[in-house]
């Protein structure tokens, strides 16, 4: 696997972690249970190592236009664990966001 | 016939249409655009002080070297104000209506990573771009709050 690949593969990773991260806090700010802020802070912890180490390997602009699948996480988990609609709209934004980073990382690898 | 009998006769008023998006509220407007500036200076930032840590050395070495590098103080601190600008935020929207809409940071960071770093781009990240933004102006075309039933309010 070369440098570029596995940047690419530890934004990915990062991406699942912001998500669960995130949904954590929203679940914090819902319900003031302070399990989930620290389970928000670990899990956005472990992210902010593997993507200082991507940083290492790609181009910040790539690796944060990539990092945009965080969104397509958040909204996946968002649903799952706090019951917020997914619309047609979002699975629209979903689609585009996935064909934008797939074209981000045509020319990347 | 009766005036209170041709009343119930007539047929109701229609209802004013409702808007199919509301102006979010003015402090809600506030913290989406201080995270999008926490977002673009974050990302700057971090890539210099990724840059400034040493290739192929032990976790040990390389978390001392990291906390004894000013940036990545600078990194810390942008996280905390990020965290608690981002806390008030989801205090007042959903967190699929919120996060999108921060990701009006991702083109200023291609430019802004261009201009400081010298970073090449692609015509096909911009294009990449875009289509994430398309994908961003969907999903935010939607309402800020989903009704949450009453009994899980009252928690």
């Amino acid at each position: 696997m070369n440098a570029a690949s596995l940047g690419l593969l530890l934004v990915v990773i990062s991406t699942a972690l912001e998500g669960f991260g995130q949904v954590c806090l929203k679940k914090f700010a819902l319900l003031r249970h302070y399990r989930w802020v620290a389970a928000g802070i670990a899990s956005l912890g472990l992210e902010a190592v593997l993507y200082t180490r991507a940083l290492g390997l790609l181009h910040v602009g790539l690796a944060y236009a990539v990092s945009s699948l965080s969104l397509v996480a958040i909204l996946l988990l968002s649903s799952w664990m706090l019951g917020e609609r997914l619309t047609a709209r979002r699975w629209t934004g979903m689609a585009f966001i996935l064909v934008g980073v797939v074209l981000l990382t045509v020319r990347a690898r | 016939m009766n005036p209170s009998f041709a009343a119930e006769l007539r047929p109701p008023a229609p209802e004013p249409p409702k808007p199919a998006w509301k102006i979010p509220p003015a402090r809600l407007v506030l913290g989406l655009l201080l995270a999008i500036t926490f977002d673009v200076g974050l990302q700057l930032v971090w890539k210099s002080a990724a840059l400034a840590l040493p290739e192929n050395a032990a976790p040990l070495a390389l978390a001392r070297a990291a906390l004894s590098n000013p940036l990545f103080l600078l990194v810390i601190g942008l996280m905390i104000a990020q965290f608690l600008n981002w806390l008030s935020v989801l205090g007042d929207a959903d967190l699929s209506y919120a996060q999108p809409i921060t990701a009006l940071s991702y083109p200023l960071v291609l430019v802004l990573s261009a201009t400081l770093f010298g970073e090449t781009t692609d015509p096909w990240q911009w294009v990449g771009v875009a289509f994430v933004l398309v994908g961003v102006g969907f999903i935010s075309q939607t309402d800020h709050l989903t009704p949450r039933p009453p009994q899980e309010d009252a928690r």
